[in-house]
């Protein structure tokens, strides 16, 4: 019965742990990924960023790299997937500020701005990632 | 195996894309009905590979959801030449999931 209650506690926890930077590199580049699986890009970069701030093990190196593979992954499957169906997945526009947010609408019928705001997004990951040595 | 079982898999395989191929022939016999992320995720803490970190459940997830994304299927049912293009793109997302089906 109070098995979920624990379970979102502790997530709760663990994300105030990781934005006050209390989590060891790993539960951060973990806590990234598992934004990703929520559908929150945004949040996954920041918690990125946070991890890639500090100093790598030889592992921690190999798990940001993964994690890179996988926020640029996400951004282009964004970009597939509006090439595709002619619109973006709901989700994204919370990942940008509310100026840009129109651009990711779904009754936006042009969806070419927020493809370039998105590789715009990717490229500045990957300098991002290059910036703390982590050379993809 | 008998006949029956051997057609009956054939068929289920012609219907079912590369990476569904391999959960079924793996032992995963109604891949059809369960989450595909549940499917890798189980038959690598079956394999011991859960143990060994090698292979994290969120990862598998994000990677199925992706592929979902990128080829606009389930990643079940996507071809061999999909899937090999996805590991040649992204190689280390692929990682966890040909760790976990013990691919290559």
């Amino acid at each position: 019965m109070f098995g979920p209650i624990y379970r979102a506690l502790a997530r709760v926890v663990l994300e105030r742990c990781g934005r006050a930077g209390l989590l060891p590199t790993r539960g951060l580049l973990n806590l990234s990924i598992r934004k990703l699986n929520e559908g929150q890009l945004g949040d996954a970069i920041e918690y990125f960023r946070m991890a890639i701030g500090r100093e790598f093990s030889a592992a921690e190196r190999k798990q940001a790299l993964i994690v890179l593979d996988f926020i640029c992954s996400e951004i282009d499957s964004h970009v597939r997937q509006a090439e595709r169906t002619g619109r973006f997945d709901p989700s994204l526009a919370r990942a940008f500020v509310p100026a840009a947010r129109w651009h990711f609408d779904a009754s936006n019928p042009d969806i070419s701005r927020g493809i370039d705001i998105l590789r715009l997004l990717r490229r500045g990951v990957q300098l991002m990632a290059e910036e703390a040595g982590l050379d993809p | 195996m008998s006949w029956k079982k051997r057609v009956a898999r054939t068929g289920a395989y012609a219907g079912l894309g590369y990476l569904g191929g391999v959960l079924l022939e793996m032992g995963i016999e109604h891949v059809t009905g369960i989450d595909f992320a549940e499917a890798v995720w189980s038959l690598a803490a079956a394999s011991g590979l859960v143990g060994a970190g090698l292979a994290n459940r969120d990862l598998i997830e994000a990677a199925g959801r992706q592929i979902e994304r990128h080829f606009g299927v389930d990643p079940k049912l996507i071809s061999e030449d999909q899937w090999n293009e996805f590991q040649r793109l992204y190689p280390r997302m692929a990682e966890p999931l040909r760790k976990a089906l013990q691919l290559g």
